[in-house]
């Protein structure tokens, strides 16, 4: 592999157009015009301190630090560089005499009422104050006046603690909270040296982004509950890696300490995270720790018990083989892997479609849309989508499933770099920023589509306001006669925003408008973890390594032996012959159906009628409770591999801790299946899975861990066009504090530094086999197009039941959603999130909740399809009468711990009331007898 | 509030002082009130801005800058405001308190005569939160005004229409800095803005244009828009023209406000003229005094004659500022005079930069050292060396290492004391008391 065709700085030669000269320290200079002036000498090399300067938020200019002598009319003065902007001829001194007396001021200053506890501070050793005073601040403090004092830590929130003596007020905290997470939960309190970081006396700090402001504090002062006194900066080792948790995948570092996993931090790469981490991502590490499966289990006469590794798999082969006899690859059921790795879900793939010829294959878990369509839809990126002239959201609540997709649109929509278009039926977060708000109904989507699309048609379906629709079409440039070019700079934000709703109305609107604006990109919000890796690799329905329709899987049939026969389905289908007793073997891919399904009954029943099920999984959760055979597998940052994001960006895993002594790889368990079964696939090596990827997926073609980690930095995006690829991004950042003396710790994570445009690299070599470059010729490997999606199976009368159901004046309907802090395995054993599960609320509209005599709180009990749970009563303006919101997965008690858990959940349950074959879902409330009224 | 005026032929803003009911809209009607805004109305608005810029206006705020020049940066564009800065927080300084507070009409009036120079439909009076009897008048005078129909739509059957607000701080002097104030205006915490940009005059309130002036500026417009520019630059000398309202306190038999022609009047005149100042009480002999506000650098006794001119002063090394003078006797202990002039600035620092922030806590605590008794002779380089990283140089005008000027007047009491009064400091050090404390409690010296 080689560099070729450019060098960086040719590159960032050719780009520049706009440059100013200047000179600082008698060094010329080029910047670019309208920089800040201690970016302008960063990218030179010079290096300006500073303490609240941060690349991506505004410039304050509180803390003083980046003083320096600029030239100007009246000869040389002091400036801040943090936002002073270059000009043309600008001279600096950023070293003379004056410039250092002044910054040294600044730094004796900070330090009088700093408590200079740095031997029991988190922050001792990778402190930006520490390493600053050490190469510009004075030797000795003067100062012998009482410091000031505050109580400390106070509790800011319910993951950070404030000490406030340490506070040096930069303002990076509060900035973070107001301009990047659009939550100004924290703010200056007093004023003076008395002035503090304060929440409302009402609301804690409890914003889902909260560790940030942990990460960018440049003292002690702000420190992680997850964190606190775990370690020493100079005890840790870490690895980069990508976040898990949600498809987002931001690039973070884990770090351990003493072979234990102590903590995540983002990495700062401008196109993705930019080192942003939501709370959930960041302090997951906990749950390495706690409620995992350490051996191999299976169950003997009914009890799951310790196994060797050679019975396990003797007993799952054997069991394979007897479903295989009885009906071929349908009796065999494969259901997750967005929890895994590609290389994972590409030998699960391998195994399931080619080896038990099984299309009974879906990584979704019925929350999501058809797998087909969202990998056929033009995709777009995060950057992309974010400085989209306009983004259209028809999907849930982004900051409650892709947190920081959230944060990135969030702060564009408020710069007005960005206009949005919601069609979501509740109010979410980026509501308020919306500039057009369409709440359709359950089932009303498609039939708003069709008003907007469908210009000649003259009354408007169900929407009452035309001018709303009227408005629509302009922003979206919806004209009678249309062109080629239509949807150019829109972008589509999509995905299920009622788990209780079929997604064909979803599916068919899609359809729609990618028919309509040829142009449009889309941004598919599928939530899980790897679910883009899982289902490019080939774990969906009709699909095959690479976004590859079956149809035209003729190259994998002759490389694997053999392919399904049967049409694929999805996993509510799956489950339903489950539970029809039609399934011998069910496999799960780290997927805990009992937890994570929206149809309990329909789970439950499935659990009953199969014969053999087969659990992969880290975590003891229901399911793999429930299985027959459970394997234990690795979890986040015990892991390598290559995962695969939203945007079809791949990146490499890097595995920072051992997994338990008996869980294996995934993948490697798939080889071992396969030996078993005598289909040897001869690879024994992470790297010969990725290489054999590389190899034959054209869509993955030349991308392998190998040239991933020589040249893949933050990830790089699929498909590759041509055998050069723009790297995602070429910011590298510096993670070690101890490696790079001087103010290298968290400063470096937040620097742009040195980036340049990508540059081209070429990802293939000589030696590559390139069999997918054969079946590319062969034009039998074309990826996926919307022509090749398979129409919607479960409702085969098509477009006839494209209509809103009636539903009773009695019932409410139901839009059922997920929060970020709902009661999954990563809340269930991460010790610190766990109080913040919350208990289930169903949202109703002020007059819903008076007709019932319901007042916020009030508790409530909630039936439909013969089942009963209960939740605490919200009233949400926002909402329409005749409709209901509730939650997936909440408890019914406050504290999962708490020693009624499983009953908890379990009566707090909203996916008992849910038919996963119906269209919408309606609801009827029984309101609770209130004793205490009674008797008042 | 005891004051004067009669040292002129006819005084400019303080006229009206010598009735009970000078705030009320009966007095002001007959007294000529809403004259000069009939007639300004009766102009173009260049006109007036041409007025304005003859009768060579200073800003009556603290910095000098003059009026006429503010009101020309106005950057043009669709929405403009005017904000009256009435946040008049300085100790010693109470000029502004009694235009608000006796007669506010006046103040409506000039606000208005702005406006319509200004061409802005929309005004505010930022007033000290303090001011409790100043707010209910001038409240009750916007109400009178708007009724009288000098304030609001087609003012005076004009095509012209303003509308007013009266609007009250919440106890920070740090608003008094325009940019801090308009932050203040917007219901943000007041800080004080990053510069550039330099002026609101481009972006403001809002982040449109806008016109920030002081009380005593406005107060002022009535009477030039009757009388003309050119009349009122006849008053005064060179750049300091027409009158001034200032605040003498401190040590003299006669403290209280004195409207005086700028320059033809001098310190001595103010302090010692038996009908200004009167004189040091018991006759005793100065030892210093304050120009313009406790911002500004000490004067001494050699400044005495200079006249109340704000070049001069300027060129001296101090300002004329807020056109309050304290006077210091040579009983007055000077390390307690600085030490309470510097726990002002400490209370009031917004906590936005770090020099001001720990700065003037610091020189706080060190000052209240020396001042109870505790102090070293190396304290007083240690004072100075601290103030050189707020104010480098301490020079005056001041460098600054900080976003506002409310940093490098921290330094001004301190810095004025040490570098004259070196002896009585060190003195006071030795002593472990002040040398004048007759009665004092403190045995010896602690160090």
């Amino acid at each position: 592999m080689t560099d070729t065709v450019h060098t960086q700085n040719q590159a960032e030669e050719e780009e520049r157009d706009n440059t100013v000269n200047i000179v600082i320290d008698g060094v010329a200079i080029k910047a670019n015009e309208g920089e800040l002036l201690i970016e302008a000498a960063e990218r030179n090399g010079i290096f300006i301190p500073r303490f609240c300067y941060h690349p991506h938020m505004e410039p304050v200019g509180m803390c003083r630090m980046c003083l320096v002598e600029v030239s100007g009319p009246r000869g040389f003065a002091l400036q801040p560089a943090c936002y002073l902007k270059v000009q043309e001829n600008m001279e600096v001194m950023a070293s003379s005499d004056k410039a250092k007396r002044a910054q040294e001021g600044v730094l004796e200053l900070l330090l009088i009422n700093h408590p200079l506890d740095c031997p029991v501070c988190d922050k001792g050793g990778e402190c930006p104050l520490q390493d600053q005073t050490m190469s510009y601040g004075p030797g000795e403090s003067r100062f012998i006046e009482e410091k000031r004092h505050f109580d400390k830590p106070i509790e800011l929130g319910p993951l950070t603690y404030l000490d406030r003596e340490r506070c040096i007020q930069c303002a990076r905290c509060t900035r973070f909270a107001a301009e990047v997470a659009g939550e100004p939960q924290i703010d200056f309190a007093g004023r003076g040296d008395m002035t503090m970081v304060a929440t409302s006396p009402t609301r804690p700090f409890d914003s889902y982004f909260s560790g940030n402001t942990v990460q960018i504090c440049p003292v002690g002062a702000l420190t992680a509950k997850a964190y606190r006194f775990k370690s020493r900066p100079w005890d840790l080792e870490q690895a980069e890696t990508t976040c898990t948790l949600c498809s987002v995948g931001c690039r973070e570092v884990a770090q351990s300490s003493a072979g234990e996993l102590v903590r995540y931090l983002g990495v700062d790469n401008l196109t993705l995270n930019q080192s942003w981490l939501c709370d959930k991502g960041r302090y997951s590490f906990e749950a390495v720790k706690n409620g995992r499966v350490l051996t191999p289990l299976a169950r003997h006469e009914g009890v799951l018990e310790e196994v060797r590794w050679a019975d396990a798999l003797a007993d799952i082969t054997a069991g394979i083989r007897a479903g295989l006899a009885k009906g071929g690859g349908d009796q065999i059921a494969v259901l997750g892997g967005a929890k895994f790795t590609n290389e994972d879900n590409y030998m699960w793939a391998r195994l399931a479609k080619g080896v038990f010829g099984s299309e009974l294959v879906d990584a979704q878990l019925g929350d999501g849309f058809n797998a087909e369509l969202a990998l056929a839809l033009p995709r777009a990126g995060i950057e992309e989508t974010v400085n989209a002239r306009t983004v259209v959201l028809i999907a849930g609540d982004l900051k409650e499933e892709l947190p920081v997709l959230y944060l990135r649109l969030y702060q564009n929509l408020a710069k007005g770099k960005t206009k949005l278009i919601e069609i979501s039926p509740t109010h979410t977060s980026l509501s308020d920023l919306a500039k057009i708000k369409l709440s359709p109904r359950p089932g009303e989507l498609f039939s708003i589509t069709e008003d907007i699309f469908d210009v000649t048609k003259n009354s408007v379906g169900s929407l009452k306001d035309e001018s709303v629709i009227s408005s629509i079409r302009q922003f979206l440039d919806v004209r009678e006669e249309t062109s080629a070019d239509d949807g150019e700079g829109i972008v589509f934000v999509v995905g299920n925003a009622n788990l209780a709703e079929a997604p064909i109305y979803l599916e068919e609107s899609l359809k729609l408008i990618a028919a309509k604006l040829p142009k449009a990109k889309f941004l598919p919000a599928l939530r899980r973890g790897n679910i883009f890796g899982a289902l490019d690799m080939g774990l969906g329905p009709n699909l095959l390594p690479g976004r590859i329709n079956k149809d035209r899987g003729d190259f994998f049939r002759r490389t694997w032996g053999t392919l399904p026969a049967s049409p694929g389905i999805g996993t509510p289908e799956i489950l339903a012959k489950c539970a029809a007793g039609e399934v011998s073997v069910l496999v799960l891919l780290g997927a805990d159906p009992l937890s994570d399904f929206v149809d309990q009954a329909l789970v439950q029943k499935a659990f009953e009628n199969t014969p053999f099920i087969i659990s992969l999984a880290s975590h003891m959760d229901p399911s793999a409770t429930s299985a027959d055979v459970v394997l234990p597998v690795p979890y986040m940052g015990e892991t390598a591999g290559t995962v695969t994001n939203l945007e079809g960006r791949v990146s490499v895993l890097g595995q920072k801790v051992t997994p338990p002594a008996l869980a294996r790889q995934p993948w490697l368990i798939a080889a071992d299946i396969a030996r078993l079964l005598e289909e040897d696939f001869g690879l024994y090596t992470l790297e010969e899975v990725s290489q054999e990827i590389a190899d034959t997926v054209s869509l993955y073609r030349g991308v392998s861990l190998a040239s991933l980690k020589r040249f893949g930095g933050d990830g790089v995006f699929v498909p590759v066009k041509a055998a050069k690829v723009k790297i995602a991004s070429s910011t590298k950042s510096i993670f070690d504090p101890i490696a790079v003396p001087g103010i290298a710790s968290v400063e470096e994570q937040g620097a742009p530094i040195k980036t340049g445009s990508a540059k081209p690299i070429a990802l293939q070599d000589g030696n590559t086999k390139d069999s997918s470059a054969e079946a590319l010729a062969k034009g039998d490997a074309r990826l996926i197009s919307l022509a090749d999606v398979t129409s919607a199976t479960r409702h085969a009368g098509g477009l006839d039941v494209i209509a809103e159901p009636k539903s009773d004046k009695y019932s409410l309907r139901l839009i059922l959603q997920r929060d970020l802090y709902d009661a999954g395995s990563t809340l269930v054993n991460c010790p610190t999130l766990a109080s913040l599960g919350g208990v289930q609320e169903i949202l109703l509209a002020p007059s819903a909740a008076s007709g019932f005599g319901l007042q916020n709180g009030s508790p409530v009990n909630v039936t439909g399809r013969g089942q009963m749970i209960e939740a605490q009563v919200k009233i949400d303006k926002s909402l329409s009468p005749g409709l209901a919101v509730l939650k997936v997965n909440k408890s019914k008690a406050n504290d999962i711990f708490s020693a009624d858990v499983s009953d908890g959940i379990a009566s707090g349950r909203a996916e008992l009331l849910v038919d996963a074959s119906a269209l919408v879902t309606d609801i009827r409330l029984e309101t609770k007898h209130d004793k205490k009224k009674e008797l008042g | 509030m005891r004051g004067k005026n009669n040292m002129l032929n006819e005084p400019i803003v303080t006229k009206r002082m010598g009735f009970e009911d000078s705030y009320t809209l009966e007095r002001y009607l007959a007294t000529g009130g809403y004259e000069g805004l009939r007639k300004a109305l009766s102009m173009t608005r260049e006109q007036v801005k041409e007025e304005v810029n003859k009768a060579s206006l200073l800003g009556r705020g603290g910095a000098g800058f003059p009026a006429g020049r503010k009101w020309s940066m106005l950057r043009q564009a669709p929405t403009s405001y005017l904000v009256i800065n009435g946040d008049e927080s300085e100790p010693a300084t109470f000029k502004d308190h009694l235009l608000v507070e006796r007669d506010p009409h006046q103040l409506i009036e000039g606000t208005m005569i702005a406006a319509y120079a200004l061409g802005v439909s929309q005004a505010f009076i930022f007033t000290r939160g303090e001011f409790a009897l100043g707010i209910e008048r001038l409240t009750a005078a916007c109400n009178e005004a708007y009724e009288y129909n000098a304030v609001g739509k087609n003012i005076f059957g004009s095509d012209f229409s303003v509308d007013l607000v009266i609007h009250p701080g919440a106890g920070a002097y740090i608003c008094g800095e325009e940019t801090s104030l308009i932050e203040s205006l917007e219901g943000n915490r007041g800080f004080p803005r990053i510069k550039p940009p330099f002026f609101p005059a481009v972006t403001g309130l809002y982040g449109e244009p806008t016109v920030v002036n002081n009380v005593e500026t406005m107060s002022n417009l009535p009477w030039i828009v009757l009388n003309g520019g050119d009349a009122f630059a006849a008053l005064g000398q060179g750049s300091s023209a027409g009158t001034r309202l200032f605040a003498l306190s401190g040590r003299v038999n006669r403290p209280g406000w004195y409207e005086l022609e700028m320059s033809k009047t001098t310190f001595r005149d103010l302090i010692y003229d038996k009908d200004l100042g009167g004189g040091i009480i018991g006759d005793k002999k100065i030892k210093a005094f304050i120009p313009g506000g406790v911002s500004a650098p000490w004067f001494f006794e050699e400044h005495l004659d200079m006249g109340l001119d704000q070049d001069a002063v300027a060129k001296a090394g101090s300002m004329l500022g807020s056109g309050s003078v304290v006077v210091m006797d040579e009983t007055t202990c000077v390390v307690r005079a600085s030490w309470r002039i510097t726990r002002f600035f400490h209370r009031e620092s917004c906590g936005q930069c770090t020099p001001c922030r720990e700065g003037s806590g610091w020189l706080e605590k060190i000052m209240r050292r020396i001042e109870e008794g505790s102090g070293r002779p190396e304290d007083l380089d240690l004072l100075m060396d601290v103030c050189d990283s707020i104010a480098p140089g301490v020079t005056w005008p001041p460098q600054q290492t900080t976003i506002c000027v409310l940093g490098p007047s921290i330094p001004s009491s301190i810095a004025s004391a040490i570098r004259h009064l070196r002896d009585e400091f060190l003195e006071h050090i030795k002593l472990g008391h002040c040398p004048y404390e007759k009665d004092h409690i403190l045995t010896g010296a602690a160090r």
